[in-house]
C-alpha cells in the first residue's frame, strides 16, 4: 500500500471528524432539542411507556448514525484516506 | 442546555465528548465505557441515579453498533453471550433493586461513589500487572502475540472444576467448562451493570480473559454482544423506576457514532496484551472524576 504524509492523513481525518460534526450540530438543533418538553410528558404521565419508547430512540438513533457515518466514509471516499490510512501508517512504524 | 428529566443543566458539547470518548473505547477493548461515562456524568452534576440509568441507555445504542462490526469480523461467540445473558439478566434486576433501596436511604452516592473508586482502581492495577507480564512472555519466550496472557492458571483451574451440567465453545477454543461458571461470571457482572450503570465490560472482559479463558479477541465481540442485552434490560428497567434521561443519552450517543468507527477500526492494528496494557490506566481517570466530585459536593469530607 502507498504510505502518505502523516501530515495529509491527520488533515483528512480532521475532515472527516467536521463533516460529522456540521451534521450532529444541525441534527441537535433541528431534532434533540425539539423532543425535550414531549419526553418529559411522558416520563410524568407513564414511566411504561417512557421506558420502551426510550429504547426504541436510541436503538433508531444508533443505526440510523451508524448508516450515515459508513456512507460518510465509503461515498466521500475518506476511509481510504482518513481513519483507516492513519492506523496503516503509524502501525507500520 | 436544561434536561428536564435529570432536572439538570449540562453543556451538550461536553456530553457529546464524553460519548465520543467512549464510543472509540467501545469499539476499541470491547467495554461499553460506562467505568468512564457514568464518572464523568457524576462530575459534571447529574444526579448519581440518573447517572447509573442514562449510561446505559447511551450504552445500548452503541454498543448494538458495534458489536455488529466485530460479528463481520467474526469476534463474537454466540452460543457463549446468549448462556452468559442469563445470568446477566438476573444480576442486572437486583442491582437496580439495590439502587432503589439506597436511593430511598439517601446513601446512594457515597456508596455507588465509593464502589466505583475501588473497584476501577483494582481492575487497573491487575490489568497493566497482568498485560505487562504478557508482553515480557511475547519477547522472552517467542509466543504469538494474540496468545499471550500472562495470568493463565486461573482459567485452567476454572476449566477443570467438573460442576455439571458442562458445556463447550468451540469459537472461544474451550472444550469443557461447567456452566455454573458461565453463568455466574453473567451474574457478577449484570449486578455491576445494574447497580453502577455500566455494562460491565470493565469487569466482563478481565473475567472472560483471565478466569475463562477467551481469546483477547473473541473476548472483546463477545463481550459488546453481551453489553446489547444487559445495558438493553437496564435502559427499561430503570427507566421504568424514573432513572434515565433519554434525552441526554441521545445526544451523548451523536459522539458514540463516529468514536464508534474509530475504536473498532483501531482493533485490526493492535495486539492482545497491548489492548491490555492501554486500557489498564483508563480506569483511574473515572476513579480520579468521582473522587472529585464526591469531595467538591461535600460527600466527602
Amino acid at each position: 500500500m502507498k504510505r502518505m504524509d502523516p501530515r495529509k492523513l491527520l488533515r483528512n481525518l480532521l475532515i472527516e471528524v467536521v463533516i460529522y460534526s456540521f451534521l450532529i450540530v444541525a441534527y441537535y438543533l433541528l431534532v434533540l432539542h425539539s423532543i425535550g418538553g414531549w419526553l418529559a410528558a411522558i416520563f410524568g404521565s407513564n414511566l411504561y411507556q417512557y421506558a420502551f419508547i426510550g429504547l426504541g430512540l436510541i436503538l433508531a438513533q444508533a443505526v440510523i448514525l451508524d448508516i450515515v457515518t459508513s456512507l460518510m466514509m465509503k461515498y466521500i471516499k475518506l476511509d481510504q484516506f482518513g481513519i483507516r490510512r492513519i492506523l496503516d501508517v503509524f502501525s507500520n512504524r | 442546555m436544561y434536561f428536564p428529566i435529570a432536572d439538570v443543566t449540562v453543556n451538550p458539547l461536553l456530553l457529546m465528548g464524553v460519548g465520543f470518548l467512549v464510543g472509540i473505547l467501545g469499539g476499541f477493548f470491547g467495554v461499553g465505557g460506562g467505568f468512564l461515562a457514568g464518572p464523568m456524568m457524576f462530575w459534571t452534576g447529574v444526579p448519581m441515579n440518573f447517572v447509573v440509568g442514562t449510561d446505559l441507555a447511551h450504552m445500548t445504542g452503541k454498543s448494538i453498533v458495534a458489536a455488529r462490526r466485530h460479528r463481520a469480523l467474526g469476534h463474537v461467540d454466540f452460543k457463549l453471550g446468549s448462556f452468559m445473558i442469563l445470568g446477566t439478566v438476573g444480576g442486572v434486576e437486583l442491582g437496580a433493586r439495590f439502587i432503589e433501596v439506597l436511593k430511598h436511604k439517601g446513601t446512594l452516592d457515597i456508596t455507588v461513589g465509593l464502589v466505583y473508586i475501588v473497584i476501577l482502581v483494582s481492575i487497573s492495577a491487575f490489568t497493566a500487572w497482568e498485560s505487562i507480564r504478557a508482553i515480557q512472555m511475547v519477547r522472552t519466550d517467542q509466543i504469538d502475540v494474540n496468545d499471550a496472557v500472562g495470568f493463565t492458571g486461573i482459567s485452567k483451574r476454572i476449566q477443570s472444576v467438573k460442576l455439571r451440567p458442562m458445556i463447550s465453545f468451540p469459537v472461544s477454543g474451550i472444550e469443557s467448562i461447567s456452566i455454573w461458571m458461565v453463568l455466574g461470571v453473567g451474574f457478577l457482572t449484570g449486578l455491576l451493570a445494574g447497580s453502577l450503570g455500566v455494562g460491565g465490560g470493565f469487569i466482563r472482559m478481565p473475567l472472560l480473559v483471565y478466569v475463562l479463558g477467551i481469546p483477547t479477541h473473541v473476548a472483546v465481540g463477545t463481550d459488546l454482544f453481551e453489553i446489547v442485552f444487559s445495558s438493553g434490560y437496564g435502559t427499561i428497567t430503570h427507566a421504568i423506576k424514573g432513572n434515565v434521561d433519554i434525552l441526554m443519552a441521545l445526544v451523548m450517543q451523536t459522539g458514540a457514532a463516529i468514536g464508534a468507527q474509530i475504536g473498532a477500526t483501531a482493533t485490526r492494528f493492535f495486539a492482545g496484551p497491548r489492548i491490555r496494557l492501554a486500557f489498564s490506566f483508563l480506569p483511574l481517570i473515572g476513579a480520579v472524576l468521582v473522587l472529585m466530585r464526591l469531595i467538591g459536593g461535600g460527600v466527602l469530607h
